[in-house]
Order: structure tokens, then sequence, then C-alpha cells
């Protein structure tokens, strides 16, 4: 679905990002880890296309992200960010909406209205869609945003495959929540949808990542095929932390010390 | 029915109502039948009948429209602007459009006036909605440039260097007034506080094309505009291309303001209370906002204009003075509510 190759990103002879290849297949769910300013929400903010890699080239479904146009980008990719201040009171319902924007011209059709509530509900926000979205908690908000980058995927078939990017999508939530958001982006990412998302927690990523990719300075140091082999020393050469790993049944656990 | 809808209705409603009150009560009264009697004298081509037929065709329905227009056109830039700054306190007067474009239009009216009669026919034609137009550009985008920080826009700065332009503006026209000639152009209250007293068939076709040109094309920008408010970056995942969106808006807002502002001067917060009285109404999908503040700015300036004219009648009050009376204190409101809705739980910024 996406294809990163050999792409860097410098601001002035400094490489943010360096020489990082990264493809991500749909059915497949990607996490990007590294330490604070490694460079992972530069290579999502390239992926996404807001920010052009200085080398390297990025395809999407064989062809490079500059050859799309916006609108038709936002019909094919969907971006949650960090943060959204919004200066005006919109209702929740008015924000999801707006994932549907790029597939009407004035007025949403049928379909439009249809989706925007089957994915407020998925994410249980369906409650507050006559709230103003201002007064709603950070955790509300941004699973009303969820919601809205749910519904710029829409529907998706064999024909029309999509990418969703997630960049630190739980930060501000409670456990609950972070759970509910990485499930409803696992099960979209087992139909037709690739998903690569930046996670903070290593314990996150072991229970929903396919493949876990670490970076450090810039670089992409480690891939794990298979997050179950999570090792000590990895995590000390990412993170430049002593943790324990502990074996819980079949799943993996760490805990830092 | 829906409440926007309901809203739409009411609105039309009252502004016949005030429209046909504006034009009935004046220094002269002018019946309903006059008026009839007037457009069916004008449609056969025939002169007024009477005096009262002729006030009501040549002075109160241009003055009217222009009105109308020119509270549409204010309240419509305040929904466009705001959407484009992405902050509901922000509106021509404040961020230096008006103050650009009054000084642009008075260096037509000032420097042609003592140029003889050959530059005198040129101010007629549309040297001043040009000037007015480079001139409000001007400062609209510089405030713009100077206010901009590295990601998002920060409204304390972009206030102040917007009253910084303003003053640059003000005193570029007062300074047009001071070696002004021509009495009309000495008047800087004019400039500053805005009156319709000059309102002629001319300005009403010139600003009503520009507008209608203007409205036209902003309402095809209202969905781009609503996915602008989640941040430029995050409307570009959402399909708006943000710098194209805001370089559109900012040129086709700035024409019609300047326009409107070349003939009649600058009438502040205008643009700022109607959208916000709409959103209380329809919200801030700007595709009901924009249509609603239409309306409801075409209704209140033909009000603020019916109380200039009656108010110290026959003696006739600046409409600034009124639009600022009721807008000073509807801003500073908006300004601490913005303030209090600011620091959020959840680490949003």
């Amino acid at each position: 679905m996406i294809e990163v190759q050999q792409v860097s990103y410098r601001v002035k002879e400094k490489a943010l990002v360096n020489n990082v290849s990264l493809h991500a297949s749909t059915g497949e769910f990607v996490v990007i880890m590294g330490a604070n300013g490694a460079g992972k929400s530069t290579l999502l903010r390239m992926m996404a296309g807001g920010l052009k890699a200085s080398a390297g080239r990025i395809l999407l479904q064989g062809k490079p992200l500059q050859e799309y146009g916006i609108e038709s980008l936002a019909r094919k990719r969907s971006v949650l960010s960090q943060h959204y201040h919004i200066e005006f009171p919109m209702s929740a319902r008015e924000i999801v909406m707006m994932g549907r924007y790029p597939y009407f011209n004035h007025e949403p059709h049928t379909d439009d209205e249809t989706i925007v509530d089957e994915m407020m509900r998925s994410l249980e926000v369906e409650t507050l869609a006559g709230r103003n979205y201002q007064t709603l908690s950070g955790g509300e908000a941004q699973k009303v945003q969820m919601s809205r980058v749910l519904a710029q995927i829409g529907r998706v078939s064999a024909e029309n495959q999509k990418l969703l990017l997630l960049d630190e999508p739980v930060s501000h939530l409670d456990i609950k929540f972070q759970h509910q958001l990485l499930q409803a982006a696992r099960s979209v990412s087992r139909e037709y949808v690739a998903v690569v998302a930046v996670l903070h927690d290593v314990n996150l990523a072991l229970k929903y990542a396919d493949r876990i990719c670490f970076m450090k300075e810039g670089e992409m140091i480690e891939t794990l095929h298979e997050p179950a082999s999570i090792s000590t020393n990895l995590l000390r050469k990412v993170f430049d932390i002593d943790a324990s790993i502990i074996d819980h049944g079949t799943e993996k656990f760490v805990i830092y010390r | 029915m829906s409440k926007t809808k309901r809203v739409y209705i009411i609105l039309v409603v009252l502004l016949i109502v005030v429209a046909l009150a504006a034009i009935a009560y004046g220094a002269v009264a002018i019946s309903v039948a006059d008026m009839f009697s007037s457009i069916s004298h004008w449609l056969r081509g025939e002169k007024p009948a009477n005096i009262y037929e002729g006030v009501f065709l040549q002075i109160r329905l241009p003055r009217v429209l222009l009105c109308m227009i020119t509270g549409a056109v204010l309240s419509v830039s305040g929904v466009l602007m705001q959407g484009l700054f992405r902050n509901p306190i922000v509106e021509p007067g404040l961020i230096g459009t008006s103050a650009g474009a009054a000084f642009g239009a008075s260096v037509v009216f000032v420097l042609a006036a003592g140029m003889g009669a050959g530059m005198q026919r040129l101010t007629g034609s549309l040297l001043v909605p040009l000037f007015a137009f480079g001139g409000g550009l001007l400062a609209t985008y510089t405030v713009y440039l100077l206010a901009r920080g590295s990601r998002q826009l920060n409204v304390t700065i972009l206030l102040l260097i917007g009253i910084a332009i303003n003053a640059v503006g003000l005193s570029g026209t007062g300074f047009m007034s001071y070696i002004a000639r021509d009495p009309q152009a000495r008047s800087i209250t004019f400039w500053n506080l805005g009156t319709f007293s000059g309102a002629s068939w001319f300005q009403v076709w010139i600003t009503g094309t520009v507008a209608a040109i203007v409205f036209l094309i902003a309402s095809g920008y209202a969905k781009q505009l609503n996915a602008l408010a989640l941040g430029e970056e995050q409307a570009m995942h959402a399909g708006v291309d943000p710098e194209k969106l805001k370089r559109r808006i900012m040129f086709f807002n700035t024409a019609m303001v300047s326009v409107a502002t070349a003939f009649v001067g600058v009438i502040s917060f205008m643009g700022l209370i109607v959208p916000h009285l709409m959103r209380m109404f329809v919200g801030s999908d700007n595709r009901k906002l924009l249509p609603a503040s239409m309306l409801a700015g075409a209704m209140l300036l033909t009000l603020a204009d019916m109380g200039a004219r009656l108010l110290l009648a026959p003696a006739e009050l600046p409409i600034g003075i009124i639009t600022a009376l009721v807008g000073a204190p509807a801003f500073i409101i908006l300004l601490k509510k913005a303030h209090i809705l600011q620091p959020k739980g959840g680490g949003y910024d």
C-alpha cells in the first residue's frame, strides 16, 4: 500500500530523518517507535504528504505521493494528528462529517450520513453527536477525531484499498480509551486498510502491532517482524533504558526499572 | 422544517420589513403608494410625478440598497476572515482591511481633486474602488504575514499588529483629508465612522456586482473553510489545499470589503457581531453561517442606518458611531469568553 524508499528530511543540513525505508501493506498494523526527537512524527508527516522529503521517494499504491492531488489523496489515506484545537462551537457530528468532505460537493449524500453514524457508534461516541466539540473532554474529543478519520477511510474493498496514519493517537487517553481506539484501528487494518501508527507505549505496541519499527536519531535501526521477540538489549539500544520482559501466557510485557 | 430554514425565513421577513421601514421613514416620509407609483413611472420611462417619488428613487432606495449590500458584505467578510484566521474575533475593521481600503480611496479622492478636471472624471469611475482594493489588500496581507507565527496564528499578536496597521491606514487617511481641498474629502469623520448619506445608484451597482460575485464564490469554499478549523495541516489531510484556499479567500474578501469601504467609509464591528450572533442560531458550519450572516448583516446595518438618520433628525449621525456603540461591548465579551475557553484538560493546548 505504502512504500517509503530511502527517505530523508533535512533542515539546514541537520537530518531529522535519514535514509529511512518502510513499507506497509493492507491487512497490516505497523507501529513506529522511538525516543522523543527520533524523527517518527516527521516520517509520518512525510507519509501523509504534508511534508516533502529532501531525498528518496514515497509510493502510495505504486504511485509517487506528489502525483496525487490533495483531494484524491484524501480519498486514499486518512491521518489522525496529536492535537486538534477548534476555536468555533461545532457539534461533534459536524466534526466527524468533515471526514466525508472529500466525497461530496455541497451537501452530504445519505451514504455519507450512514458512514458518519456507523463510525461514531464504533467508537461509542454516538451519544455525543449533538454536543459542542469544545466542551468535550480530551479523551472524548480524540475519539470524535478518530471517528472522523475512520469516516474519511469510509468504505473499502479489494479494488479500493486505503492507508490510515496515526500520530501518537492515544497519548492523552485513559487506559480504556487507549485500547478502544487501537482496537478500532486494528479492526480496520484487517479489511483492506494498511495502518501505520506512532506509539510511545511498548506494551500497547506489543499487543496491537504486526510489526514494530524502531527509530533512533532519524534512522530506522531495527524492525521487529515478530513483536514477541522483543529483547531488553533492543529496548536499551532504542530508548536508553533498563527494562525486564515478563512472559504471561502467549503475551509479553515490558516493565521498566 | 429544519431549524436553519426557519432562521432563514425569519431573517428574510425581518429584512423586508426593515427595508420598507427604512425607505418610508426619514426627513421626508414616503408612503408605500408613492413607492409603487414611482417604480411604475420609472418602468415606463417617465419622470417622477412628485417630490416623494423623486426622493424615493434617487435618494432613499439607493441608500437602503447600498446599506443592505454593505451590511451583507461586512458580515460575510467577518465569517470568511474568522474562518481564514481560525478565530472568532477577527473582522475587516480589526485587521486593517477597512483602514487600508479607506486610505487607498482617499488617495484617489484627494490627489485627483488637485489634478483638475481630467482626473476628476476618473474618480467617478473605477479608480476609487481599485485603489481601495490595493490599499485593503496591502494592509490585510501585511497583518497576516506579520501575525503568522511559526505554526499557529497568535491572536494577541494578530490584534496588536491589526491596531498598528489600522493606525497607519487611518493616519494616512487623516493626512490626505488634511491636505484635501475638496470639502467632501476633508471630512475625516466620513472615513473613520462611515456614512451612507452620499449613496448613489452607481455605488449600488458596483458594490452589488462585486458582492454578488464574491458571495457566489465564497459559498463554494464554505466546506473547505470548515475543514480549515481543524488546523492547516489537518485540513490538508482532509483534502483541502490550505495555501490555495487562504490566497483566494483573502483576495476575494478584500476586494468586496475594499469596494464597500471606498464608498461608505469604515464601519467597524459589523463583521464581528453578526457572525457571532448567527453562530448562536445556526452553528458554525459555514454552509449555513454564510447565508444567515448575509441576511442578518443586511438587516442590521439598514436598521443602524435608520437609527443614524432618525435619532438626531434632521441632523445625521455617522453610522459607525452606532455600530461601534453596540459592537465594542460585544467584542469585549467575546474576547473574555475566548480567553476562558482556551485552557483545556487532557493536554490540549
